[in-house]
């Protein structure tokens, strides 16, 4: 297993709690799982929880570079959810 | 040597005169400086406030990719500088500074013009806008989701 570590920025703030977002994982998951995962356990913390399509939308980033489509965890890792950007 | 960009999040007031001295060198003849501020209206709603919500170091990242961009495609003498702001802004209060310096006035041009289309594309930077009414929504944007091509 492994342990995946995620702030939430923009939309998806409100849903953290205050405290990183804490999931564990089979070693190998993609993005798709992760997403996956994140909304199942967003569903769970807040059970009005309704934005799997803002999830869905949202890239997974580390400080240094967003990842790929195809990318597979393989280690615990400290990540970030995007949400769609608008800054300026 | 002085280093040709600068960038930072910063969550205190954002200065012209910096990003202006920054980019000042003696070959340069052209500066171009673009400033976002926070307008008092957006899609018809009266906006009182803006909150900007930031991943910093990704942003600041993202910002230096850039001014190496605009370096590249535009002038390898150019001078980049590109500081947002993290927090609440009320109306007047200044998001966002870009600034380019070059021997020829084009390339400053090109180059500002480039870097704050980018940014707005690219830098993972939120807005939180206040209506007058009360309420607050955030400003639907850009993807960054990376299409992966299936054969």
């Amino acid at each position: 297993m492994i342990t995946l570590t995620f702030c939430l920025f923009g939309a998806l703030r409100q849903f953290d709690a205050g405290a990183p977002l804490i999931l564990k994982l089979t070693e190998g998951a993609n993005i798709a799982e992760v997403q996956h995962a994140l909304c199942t356990e967003l569903a769970t913390r807040h059970p009005n929880f309704n934005q799997q399509a803002l999830v869905a939308e949202s890239a997974i980033a580390n400080e240094t570079e967003i990842l790929r489509g195809d990318y597979h965890f393989t280690h615990d890792a400290q990540l970030a959810i995007l949400p769609p950007v608008c800054g300026g | 040597m002085r280093p040709s960009i600068h960038v930072a999040i910063r969550e205190t007031h954002l200065s012209m005169q910096e990003a202006a001295d920054f980019v000042n060198a003696p070959e340069t003849g052209a500066v171009d400086l673009f400033v976002g501020w926070v307008r008092n209206h957006n899609l018809g709603r009266a906006v009182t406030a803006v909150s900007y919500d930031a991943f910093a170091p990704l942003a600041c990242s993202v910002f230096q990719t850039i001014c190496e961009e605009a370096i590249a495609k535009f002038d390898p003498n150019l001078r980049c500088f590109i500081e947002h702001f993290q927090g609440k802004l009320e109306i007047g209060g200044v998001s966002v500074i870009i600034a380019a310096a070059s021997p020829h006035r084009d390339a400053a041009f090109k180059a500002c013009r480039y870097m704050i289309e980018e940014l707005k594309t690219r830098a993972p930077i939120w807005k939180y806008e206040h209506y007058v009414e009360g309420s607050s929504e955030w400003v639907p944007g850009h993807s960054l989701v990376e299409k992966v091509d299936v054969a």
